[in-house]
């Protein structure tokens, strides 16, 4: 009898050290679900192509990124081409139906956009970024089980993701932005991964934030295509008569 | 131990873990509910609490609502204790750390409808999240208060349980923030805390108030010889209790505060056979009464509340019916002087809570029975501030109107109606009307005439309402004998038949019955009640204070229910625990309560309903929380009465107030209790919680609307919730659940009339919430869709597809919204915004397919798109609008070619002209460049943003005004479509010339080995305008943020 209780114990154990997966453990699942560190580290450059979409409209969308931190964003509006530039440095808008002229973006919405965009490959980089990880426990995620992880930096907004218990691949994350003394806060919900360069991505995301719902949905990812710097400077664009906005040297 | 007996507790082990996974409300999925208010009117506050240093950040503890904060002063609030239970007994910041939050669930105002707790809670982050640390038997907190030197200190006072005994009544301290507690101060197990204070400047000086009180359902008692006020001077290791000057014999409530800048100062608001102030200056040892006026002794256990002016310790208020002030410590008490008290001065008459700012005593903050009011001026002047939804409802109804009107009565704030939907972004205060006053019940609107809505209130009061001229009929059956007396319960039951027009049912100790809009009433039923006189001695009730205010009438019907399949069923059920059933429409009643098992005698019958599908059948629910015994009991007869089977299950948390039977399903079941929403797809043997749609506010009815399929839930608390269309909910039965994927039946989408409106209510308003635009698309995943692709797409009865739509991915039912629109108008580029382009036609109405798409394999449904009802243009005038709406959208179409185009060729005209230098050319070249500069310009206005212009302009301003109306145009705006069609001919014969001469300048181009100009086609710019062309307005997003919000966008990016 002793002994049965003594497996039991055993197999309980057991069962209790397989529900507390310490941090690393998950991460590592994680990294290794989503393609693999060598393979994670090898993203020099990242261009996207797709649609944002809310309520059943879409709005084309245009990304390219360049570590560390270079940004180009691009969509089209009433036929006028609307352009975000980061340049590592500065940042600025070009937006015809405002104004004629590049705007300079403020110092806040640069190094939003900065640090955000700096934080590719978040999950096998945080302690890089400086950022601190905790293991939260198991919880449901819209009736399946995810590891809570959460990332912490100071000054910053604490950041989480959930990391699905049977793949190990993120399927949902909480975001908290500050803008003055707004504070927006959200999730994201990750869906439709597919393998581009060995790595597995997203190719569509729900964004939630109280009432608004957005999506945004890739028909292309193209990982570590030739970007020239040129294409994140605002310097060669110009403006024409018309209200189109080209890069010449692109 | 045998290898195979390992294999088996493993083979158990994996079973349970994998069992153990399973949640079944994720089922539940998507459906989501939404608030509608009304914040017109509030619900019972019961704590306020700032942080002393900055008093824009507010916190508000309700009495069914939850808690509520504002960082901004009370502009906005959002309610951050949705997780827990709703009912809140204090709220406190601790001062020192003020991130620190501590929040005693359950109300101690214990009247006889009060909710309970479970638990003291602790937030570290201002009230993001919670931890509850201890006290969950407690039921109800009266005070916590801080050590202001040491965050680690706490104490806790416990009233306990309101209907039974209980030892978790008392003092308690922690000296570790929360993680250990000790009893500190204890009574008796009928005597708990109603009042906790401590001296401001010696922390080790404790006040605790001590009260006996005790509720029966039929009786009320406030006081005993267990209350008192008692003092520590040594951190609560012991206590004294404070007697001299005091009134001798039993006390009932005690209110206590202490002069913060004179703390030998106290004051106690002391119910006793003579309630009045009494007043000490030396600590608590000795106490003189001061003053036994009205000002401080209205419903003693009800309000209690004295408050010292942090600044000014002569300065004495004290909240009751009326917001009392007196100037002299409290020898006279005035209202006179403030606006803010009283029945005639607006502001909501039963006041609980206030908070006045230490650095400000002219900013005061009150809490009352109908929501926050707030002065900047020592209270001469109060704001109500209009933007708390913590209504509390106790029935709601609905009417067949498009959008349909829902109506409900609340808990001390009368009867009001409002719509489930409008057409002016949401909905707001405004849209709310009020029916009738006192605490309301039932309201519902006549069957037959519009304008006229029922209402009851307390003690089976009975109107009606005439909306358009606003008078009122008191029609309350009266006894019609010398010597009878009839019984209604507090909130007596009332039925307005669906199956006979114009017959409501009336509940009493009899059953009342009119068909005449209660010009008259016939008795149709003997007493249906045990008439217990032992429990008919309201009139006796209250305690030391008498109070019978019909809220503990007893013996008498609670609940009525007919059958929707014969007009002669009629159930009824008693607050005393009676079911009673006739068959031939009242001429003979059986009792059947006898025949139902396991329910302890004489528990309350809270609701019958009698079901759509069988005559037999029946579902019940009692509820004991009256007696201390707060289980569910919910039973199903199908053989009217005389077997009953138990459908409570352990899934259920909470006394039950209400079940209802799906119209269309009979094994779909709703059910609310104390702490939330249930659903039953399998006839009642299990049942999912709503917990992650709604929070854990008391349910007190649930009605399903006939026509949208939606459920109108009606809170005690959270004002009226709907959920809608519970049309997919319909179709979940064992079959489906093990399927992959499926595509659910929708309720048809509504093509509604264009509408407009325009106001700036800025951020001060509740802004009840609409039901999302589009056509809903539900379908039910078995797991989360994590690999390849998914997605929704719709093609119409040709089998074309019309729209690809982003899938949700989650496990249960997924719900996602279809605008049912074309993309917005192709308008020629320019550099003003086109406002009025933005809007895209409505595709045509009819049947269309849905198909989910996942990793290639499909599941199909459908969806039908039907005319708002409300239209009155017929098919043909509707006919007439989309083709004239098309014929515009084409023209700009059309117009954006041939303007885009020719721009086009105007850049590569410039680039050219950068290379050559031959002048010939030169000259062509800039002739054509000139020609096309014209052109354009006689096209589109180049100059300023929304300036009426040119042909582009026209045209769009046109296609506004038509798409902007539901039905024909105007007989000038079809002939202006045909002016505007004749002008775009012209514009097409300049484009054609310009081509020519294109073609002319080609050749020379060609003849000089340059690469000519290249004038795409139409087909060319169609194709790339489908491929890059979105229709999202965003410059929304641009005028909101000045950039693109990529706060979304690039926080997903954090993955990649």
């Amino acid at each position: 009898m002793k002994r049965k209780i003594f497996y039991l114990f055993f197999i309980l154990l057991l069962g209790t050290l397989t529900f507390s997966q310490d941090l690393n453990k998950i991460i590592d699942c994680s990294i290794k679900a989503s393609g693999g560190k060598e393979n994670l580290a090898k993203i020099n450059s990242i261009h996207l192509t797709g649609k944002v979409i809310s309520m059943g409209m879409t709005l084309p969308i245009n990304i390219y990124m360049k570590k560390p931190d270079k940004l180009r964003f691009e969509t089209i509006f009433q036929g006028n081409k609307i352009v975000q530039i980061v340049n590592g440095k500065k940042g600025w808008m070009i937006n015809p139906l405002l104004s004629p002229e590049p705007k300079e973006m403020d110092k806040s919405t640069l190094k939003m956009t900065k640090d955000q965009f700096s934080n590719l490959s978040f999950i096998s980089n945080f302690k890089k970024l400086g950022y601190t990880a905790k293991y939260i426990g198991k919880v449901d995620v819209e009736g399946g089980d995810a590891y809570k992880l959460e990332f912490t930096k100071k000054g910053r907004e604490p950041l989480y993701f959930y990391i699905d218990t049977d793949s190990c691949i993120p399927i949902k994350s909480d975001f908290s932005v500050k803008k003055g003394n707004n504070k927006i806060s959200g999730s994201i919900f990750f869906s439709n991964y597919k393998k581009v360069n060995g790595v597995y991505f997203p190719f569509s995301i729900r964004v939630k934030s109280g009432r608004m719902e957005q999506n945004i949905v890739f028909t292309s990812i193209k990982i570590n295509e030739n970007l020239s710097d040129t294409l994140f400077e605002v310097k060669g664009m110009k403006k024409t008569k018309e209200g189109d906005v080209k890069n010449e040297k692109k | 131990m045998k290898k195979s007996n390992v294999l088996f507790l493993l083979f158990l082990f994996l079973f349970l873990t994998i069992f153990s996974y399973g949640n079944n409300s994720s089922l539940l999925g998507d459906l989501k509910a939404r608030f509608i208010g009304p914040a017109v009117t509030g619900g019972r506050i019961t704590s306020i609490d700032c942080v002393n240093k900055n008093r824009n950040i507010i916190y508000i503890g309700t009495a069914g609502g939850g808690v509520w904060k504002s960082v901004d002063g009370g502009i906005t609030f959002k309610p951050i204790f949705d997780k827990h239970v709703m009912s809140i007994g204090c709220v406190t910041v601790d001062q020192k750390n003020p991130n620190i939050v501590w929040v005693g669930t359950g109300e101690v105002n214990v009247r006889n409808t009060v909710s309970m707790g479970k638990g003291l809670f602790k937030s570290e982050d201002g009230g993001e999240t919670w931890k509850c640390v201890g006290f969950e038997n407690s039921e109800r907190i009266a005070k916590v208060i801080v050590d202001p030197d040491n965050s680690n200190i706490v104490y806790v006072g416990v009233l306990g349980h309101l209907w039974n005994d209980s030892k978790d009544r008392g003092v308690y301290e922690t000296k570790d923030g929360g993680k250990t507690w000790k009893k500190i101060l204890y009574v008796n197990e009928k005597t708990g805390c109603i009042d906790l204070d401590m001296d401001p400047q010696e922390h080790n000086i404790l006040y605790a108030s001590m009260w006996q009180v005790r509720r029966l359902p039929y009786f009320f008692k406030s006081g005993g010889p267990g209350s008192g006020i008692y003092k520590s001077v040594d951190g609560g290791k012991t206590w004294k209790k404070l007697t001299k000057g005091l009134p001798k014999g039993n006390l009932g409530r005690i209110g206590l505060d202490i002069c913060q800048n004179r703390p030998s100062t106290i004051y106690a608001l002391v119910e006793a056979k003579k309630t009045g102030l009494f007043k000490s200056e030396d600590c608590g040892e000795t106490w003189k009464r001061i003053n036994s006026s009205r000002a401080v002794s209205i419903r003693p256990f009800y309000f209690s509340t004295v408050k010292v002016d942090p600044n000014n310790f002569k300065k004495i208020f004290t909240l009751n019916l009326s917001f009392f002030v007196s100037e002299n410590g409290g020898k006279s008490f005035d209202t006179s002087l403030f606006s803010g008290g009283g029945f005639s001065s607006g502001m909501h008459p039963d006041l609980h809570a206030i908070w006045i700012d230490p650095k400000d005593s002219n900013y005061i903050l009150i809490g009352t029975d109908g929501g926050v009011y707030r002065s900047f001026d020592g209270g001469a002047h109060f704001e109500f501030l209009s933007r708390l939804p913590v209504s509390q409802f106790y029935h709601v109804s609905y009417d067949l109107d498009y959008p349909y009107h829902v109506y409900g009565g609340l808990q001390d704030n009368g009867s009001w109606m409002g719509p489930s939907k409008t057409f002016t972004g949401s909905i707001r205060n405004r849209d709310w009307k009020n029916i009738g006053g006192a605490d309301g019940f039932y309201a519902f609107r006549d069957l037959k005439d519009k304008n006229i809505v029922y209402f009851s209130w307390q003690g089976g009061r009975f109107e009606w309402k005439n909306m358009k001229t606003g008078e009122t009929r008191d029609i309350t059956p009266r006894p019609e004998k010398a010597g009878e007396k009839y019984r209604f319960n507090w909130n007596a039951g009332i039925l307005q038949s669906k199956v006979e027009p114009g017959v409501i049912y009336l509940g009493g100790q009899y059953l009342f019955k009119t068909t005449d809009r209660g010009e008259s009433w016939k008795r149709i039923s003997p007493d249906l009640t045990t008439n217990d006189k032992s429990k008919l001695t309201q009139e006796n009730s209250g305690g030391l204070t008498p109070d019978d205010t019909t809220a503990e009438n007893y013996c008498s019907i609670y609940t009525i229910s007919q059958s929707p399949l014969d007009k002669d069923i009629l159930w009824v059920g008693t607050d005393d625990g009676n079911v009673a059933i006739t068959t031939d429409g009242g001429k003979h009643w059986n009792q059947v309560v006898k025949n139902i098992p396991d329910l302890p005698k004489n528990t309350w019958c809270s609701c019958i309903e009698a079901s759509h599908f069988d005559k037999g059948t029946a579902y019940v629910t009692f509820d004991g929380h009256r007696t201390g015994d707060i289980k569910p009991y919910i039973y199903k007869t199908d053989d009217f009465g005389k077997h009953w089977q138990k459908l409570s299950t352990k899934d259920i948390d909470g006394y039950c107030f209400v079940i209802r039977e799906d119209l269309k399903n009979r094994n779909l079941l709703f059910l609310g209790t104390e702490f939330g929403l249930y659903t039953s797809i399998d006839g009642g043997n299990s049942w999912l919680s709503f917990e992650k749609i709604l929070p854990k506010v008391e349910i007190r009815d649930i009605q399903i609307h006939p026509v949208t399929n939606d459920l109108i839930v009606g809170t005690y608390g959270r004002g009226i919730v709907i959920i809608d269309d519970i049309t997919p909910l319909r179709s979940i039965n064992s079959e489906l659940l093990k399927q992959n994927a499926a595509v659910l039946p929708s309720r048809a989408a509504i093509e509604e009339t264009p509408t407009g409106s325009q106001d700036f209510p800025a951020s001060g308003e509740f802004f009840g919430e609409n039901p999302p635009e589009g056509a809903m698309i539900s379908y039910y995943l078995k797991k989360r869709h994590i690999f390849g692709d998914m997605f929704v797409k719709i093609y119409d009865s040709k089998g074309k597809l019309i729209k690809t739509l982003p899938a949700h991915n989650r496990k249960g039912i997924n719900r996602i919204y279809w605008g049912m629109r074309l993309k917005p108008p192709k308008t020629a580029k320019t550099n003003g915004l086109s406002m009025w382009a933005f809007v895209g036609p409505m595709v045509d109405e009819g049947t269309y397919t849905v198909k989910l798409v996942k990793n290639g394999k499909e599941y199909s449904g459908n969806i039908k798109l039907i005319p708002d009802p409300n239209t009155h243009y017929t098919r043909e005038d509707r006919k007439i609008r989309h083709e004239a709406v098309m014929n515009l959208y084409n023209l700009q179409y059309r117009l954006a070619y041939i303007s885009d185009t020719m721009l086009d060729v105007k850049r590569q005209v410039n680039s050219l002209l950068k290379k050559t230098k031959n002048k010939d050319l030169q000259k062509k070249l800039n002739d054509l460049k000139g020609r096309i500069e014209n052109f354009y310009t006689s096209i589109v206005q180049t100059k300023g943003i929304f300036v009426e212009g040119k042909l582009r302009e026209k045209i769009i301003d046109l296609y506004s005004s038509v798409i902007g109306y539901g039905g024909r145009p105007t007989k000038s705006q079809l002939e202006n479509l045909k002016a505007l069609s004749d002008e775009e001919k012209g514009k097409e014969a300049v484009f054609k010339k310009l081509e020519n001469e294109i073609s002319e300048i080609n050749k020379i181009l060609k003849s000089k080995n340059i690469t000519p100009l290249k004038v795409i086609t139409f087909k060319e710019y169609k194709a790339k305008d489908e491929k890059e062309r979105g229709d999202l307005p965003i410059e929304i997003y641009f005028r909101k943020f000045g950039f693109f919000p990529y706060d979304f966008l690039v926080t997903a990016f954090y993955l990649i």
